[in-house]
C-alpha cells in the first residue's frame, strides 16, 4: 500500500485563502494553485505519511462525501498529480 | 579616463569607481550591458560589500541585475538536474563545461555570468547514446540540414545544439574542447581523467582547475577574432584568482598546457589577463610560456590586435566616438541578444488541480 | 528640470535630433533621440507636463527611434527602436515611430526594473486607494482606464503596474494611454477634452493613438499609492455592469499570469504578490458602457461588496 507525504526536502511557500492553497516551489520556481480537495490532501500530507486508503477516508469524512469509486479515483488522480509536480512523494 | 576604459577600471578595482561622477556610472552601466558583464559587475560590488556606496541611480540597476543573476543561477541548477536525469542510464560520468560548471562548482567566476546553453563533455564513443537519451527526454536537434549535421559532428567537436521542446533550453554536447580542424589536439581522455566530482551531487563532474583555465583560454582567441573577448578574459581572470594558491598551481598550469598542446592559448590568456585586468600572474609563469608565444613585431602585432579586439569597436571606442552624445548606430551581432535567462521569460508553471474538472491542467 | 511646455519647441526639436533630451517619466529618466518629426510632435503634445532637460548626468535608459541605415531607407520609409544600441524590434513603417517609442519604453522598463513586481495592468487611484486592473490585450483595460481618468481618477499607469518589493506600494508610472480601433471614438465622445496624438493606422495592433494623461497625474509622479482593489475588467457588449468577487488564490494566479517579471523575481515575486493579495479585494467586472463602469468604480469604496475571502 502506497504512502504519501509532502516532500520534506523541498522548500515550499504556502498561502491559504479560504479553502484554496497556493504553493510556491522555491527550487523550480513553479507556482501551483490547489483547489479545495487537492488542498485538503496536501495539508493532510504536510507533516506525516499517510496511506492512499487513509487519504481517501479522510477526504470522505472531511467533506462528508459518499465513499464510492468516483471518489477513490478522484483522490488517486490528485495524488498522482501532486506527485507529478514533485509536491508529494511516495514513501 | 577615456570612456572605453571605464569598464576595465570598474572590473579591476570596483572600489575605486565609487568616487567617479554620475556620468561615468551612466556609461559604465551601458558598457557593462553591451559586453554582457553587468551581472558580473553587480556581483563584484556585492561581494566586496560596496553596493551601499554606489550612487543610488546606478545602484538600482545593479540591484535589478542581481535579481536576474539569482534567477539564472537557479535555472542552471534546475536544468542540470534535468540533464542528469535524462542521461542517468547512459552510464557515463556527466562532465560539465564552462558556465554550468562554474555555477555548479560554486566558483566566483559564476557570479552574474549569463549564458544560454549548457555545455557537457562526453566520450566520443558515447555520442550516439547521449543523443538518443536526450531525444527521448524531449530535446530536439536544432540543425536539421544534413550538411550542418555533418559539419558539427565531423569538424566541430560536438553534436549540433539540441533544444528542449518544452523548456526551450539548449544543450551542447562536446567530445573534445577544440575543433577537430584545429592544429592542436588536447586529449579528451586526459581531460576526463582529471575531471573532479562535485560534492553533494551524484555523478556530476567538472574539469580540473588547470583544464578549466585552459578551456577558457582556448576560446579567447578563435579564428582570428576576439569575439566575446572581454567576457572570456573576465572568466580567465576570475578562475586564475580563485585557483591561485601559490607557486604549485602556476607550475601545474603551465605544465598541463604543454601536455595538452595549449601553451600558446595560455600564453595569451595570462598575458592579456594580467595586462588588462591586473590578474596577479607570477613573472615566472609568463616567462616559462614566452617561447610558446610570438615575439618581436609579431607579438606587438598580436598585442595591438587584442587591445583593439577586446573592447571594440564599441560605441565608446576612440575611432568611433566623436562625442558620447553622438554615438553611431552600431549594432554588434553578439551584443544583440540580451543575455537570455535560461528559462523563457514567462515560464511560470501553474497547475490547477480541480475536483470538478477531474484532471490537471 | 523644467517641464516640456516651458521649453522652446524649436530647442526641443533640435536637441531631439542631436544630443537628445532627458525626460523624467515617473521614477525613470529616459534619454531620447530621434530625428523623426512625427515623434517630435507627439512627444511635445503628450508629454507637455513632464519634466525635461537637455543635459543630465544619468539616464536609466538611452533610447533612439531612427531610420535604419539600410536599403529599405529609400524604398519604404521605416523606423527602428533601439535601447543602448541594441535593436529589439523589427523595423516598422515610419508612421509608427511614436507608438514604437511607447512600446519600446514598455519593453525597456519591463525587461529591467526588477526592483518591482511588474504587472501588465492599469493602475488608477482616488482618495488614497488604488485599483489595479490586470488584463490581457483586448480586454478593454486601456479604454476603461482612459475613461476613468477623465472622471477624476489619478493615473498611476496604463500598461505597467510597478509594485515596490520592499513595501508593496504602487509606484506611479504615468504615461500616455494607448487606445485602439473603436476605443478611439469611444473616448472621443466620452471625454471630448482629451488630447490625443494623431491616429496611426495599420499597426500590428490595428489603428492606434495615445491620450495625454491629466496634468495632475503627471505632477504627482512621486506619490505612491496603497493598493486596495484588483479588478479584472472584461468588456462584453450589451451587458449590465457586474462586479463579482474572485477567490484570492485564483486572483493570485491570474495576476502572476499577467506579470512581466514574476518568474524572474522568484520567491520574492511570490511573497510580494501574496502580500498584495492579502491586502486587496479582488473582483471580475463585466461592463458594456463606460458610464456604467465609472459608476461601479465610484461605488467601490462605499459598496458593501461581499467578498469570498
Amino acid at each position: 500500500m502506497t504512502s504519501w507525504r509532502v516532500s520534506p526536502d523541498r522548500e515550499l511557500l504556502i498561502r491559504q485563502w479560504s479553502k484554496e492553497l497556493v504553493v510556491y516551489d522555491c527550487r523550480t520556481g513553479d507556482t501551483h494553485l490547489l483547489e479545495e480537495l487537492a488542498s485538503q490532501v496536501f495539508l493532510l500530507l504536510k507533516h506525516q505519511s499517510v496511506s492512499s486508503k487513509a487519504v481517501v477516508d479522510h477526504i470522505a469524512a472531511h467533506f462528508a462525501l459518499e465513499m464510492d469509486d468516483d471518489l477513490v479515483s478522484e483522490v488517486h488522480a490528485i495524488l498522482e498529480n501532486l506527485a507529478f509536480l514533485s509536491l508529494i512523494r511516495e514513501i | 579616463m577615456p570612456p572605453d576604459r571605464l569598464i576595465l577600471q570598474a572590473l579591476r578595482d570596483p572600489a575605486s569607481f565609487l568616487s567617479r561622477p554620475l556620468g561615468d556610472w551612466d556609461i559604465l552601466l551601458r558598457q557593462a550591458r553591451y559586453f554582457n558583464l553587468l551581472g558580473r559587475l553587480a556581483s563584484l560590488f556585492q561581494q566586496q560589500s560596496l553596493l551601499d556606496w554606489v550612487p543610488v541611480q546606478p545602484r538600482e540597476h545593479l540591484l535589478w541585475d542581481l535579481v536576474r543573476a539569482e534567477r539564472h543561477a537557479l535555472a542552471v541548477r534546475s536544468e542540470v538536474d534535468y540533464i542528469r536525469e535524462a542521461l542517468a542510464r547512459v552510464g557515463i560520468p556527466l562532465i560539465l563545461l564552462k558556465g554550468a560548471s562554474y555555477a555548479l562548482a560554486g566558483l566566483p567566476a559564476a557570479a552574474g555570468r549569463y549564458f544560454s546553453d549548457i555545455d557537457i563533455l562526453v566520450p566520443q564513443e558515447s555520442l550516439n547514446d547521449v543523443e538518443a537519451a536526450l531525444l527521448m527526454h524531449g530535446w530536439i536537434s536544432s540543425h536539421h540540414d544534413e550538411y550542418d549535421q555533418h559539419y558539427y559532428r565531423t569538424w566541430m567537436h560536438e553534436l549540433p545544439p539540441m533544444q528542449h521542446v518544452r523548456r526551450m533550453t539548449v544543450i551542447d554536447v562536446h567530445h573534445a574542447i577544440v575543433p577537430q580542424t584545429a592544429p592542436v589536439h588536447p586529449s579528451p581522455q586526459k581531460l576526463r581523467t582529471a575531471a573532479q566530482a562535485l560534492p553533494d551531487a551524484d555523478n556530476l563532474f567538472v574539469l580540473g582547475p588547470e583544464d578549466m583555465v585552459l578551456h577558457s583560454a582556448v576560446h579567447l582567441f578563435h579564428d582570428g577574432e576576439f569575439d566575446n573577448g572581454l567576457r572570456d578574459l573576465v572568466d580567465i581572470d576570475a578562475l586564475l584568482r580563485h585557483f591561485d594558491a601559490g607557486q604549485r598551481f602556476w607550475e601545474s598550469l603551465t605544465q598541463r598546457a604543454v601536455e595538452m598542446e595549449l601553451s600558446r592559448p595560455l600564453f595569451y590568456a595570462l598575458r592579456y589577463s594580467s595586462h588588462i585586468l591586473g590578474t596577479p600572474v607570477p613573472k615566472g609563469a609568463l616567462q616559462s610560456l614566452c617561447k610558446a608565444g610570438p615575439s618581436g613585431i609579431f607579438l606587438a602585432g598580436m598585442d595591438a590586435l587584442f587591445q583593439r579586439g577586446i573592447l571594440g569597436p564599441s560605441p565608446w571606442s576612440p575611432e568611433r566616438r566623436s562625442s558620447l552624445a553622438h554615438f553611431l548606430l552600431y549594432v554588434r551581432a553578439n551584443a544583440l541578444r540580451m543575455p537570455p535567462v535560461l528559462l523563457a521569460r514567462h515560464l511560470f508553471h501553474k497547475a490547477f488541480i480541480s475536483r470538478s474538472k477531474g484532471n490537471v491542467h | 528640470m523644467l517641464d516640456v511646455s516651458s521649453l522652446p519647441s524649436a530647442d526641443i526639436g533640435y536637441r531631439l535630433k542631436s544630443s537628445g533630451v532627458y525626460l523624467r517619466i515617473g521614477r525613470f529618466t529616459v534619454h531620447i533621440r530621434s530625428e523623426i518629426s512625427s515623434l517630435f510632435h507627439a512627444l511635445t503634445l503628450l508629454y507637455k507636463d513632464y519634466p525635461m532637460s537637455f543635459d543630465a548626468e544619468f539616464a536609466d535608459f538611452h533610447v533612439r527611434v531612427t531610420r535604419p541605415l539600410n536599403a529599405r531607407r529609400w524604398l519604404r520609409a521605416q523606423a527602428v527602436f533601439m535601447c543602448d544600441g541594441v535593436s529589439a524590434f523589427k523595423p516598422l513603417p515610419l508612421s509608427q515611430a511614436y507608438p514604437m517609442l511607447e512600446w519600446g519604453l514598455n519593453w525597456c522598463i519591463s525587461g529591467h526594473a526588477h526592483g518591482y513586481l511588474m504587472v501588465h495592468a492599469a493602475v488608477i487611484e482616488k482618495d488614497g486607494k488604488a485599483v489595479i486592473m490586470p488584463a490581457p490585450p483586448g480586454s478593454g483595460k486601456s479604454t476603461l482606464c482612459a475613461g476613468l481618468i477623465s472622471r477624476g481618477w489619478r493615473l498611476l499607469s496604463d500598461e505597467i503596474a510597478l509594485i515596490r518589493l520592499e513595501d508593496g506600494e504602487l509606484v506611479p508610472h504615468p504615461r500616455p494611454v494607448s487606445l485602439k480601433n473603436a476605443s478611439i471614438n469611444v473616448i472621443r465622445s466620452f471625454a471630448p477634452d482629451s488630447v490625443m496624438s494623431p491616429v496611426v493606422n495599420d499597426t500590428v495592433k490595428g489603428t492606434v493613438c495615445h491620450v495625454r494623461p491629466p496634468r495632475d497625474s503627471v505632477l504627482r509622479f512621486d506619490e505612491t499609492a496603497i493598493p486596495a482593489w484588483i479588478v479584472f475588467p472584461k468588456y462584453e457588449a450589451s451587458s449590465l455592469p457586474q462586479l463579482t468577487p474572485v477567490p484570492r488564490a485564483q486572483a493570485l494566479i491570474r495576476v502572476a499570469d499577467n506579470a512581466f517579471n514574476y518568474s524572474i523575481l522568484g520567491r520574492k515575486g511570490f511573497e510580494t504578490l501574496a502580500r498584495l493579495i492579502d491586502r486587496v479585494e479582488c473582483h471580475n467586472l463585466t461592463y458594456s458602457s463606460l458610464d456604467d463602469a465609472v459608476e461601479v468604480f465610484a461605488s467601490l469604496g462605499s459598496q458593501d461588496v461581499s467578498h469570498a475571502a
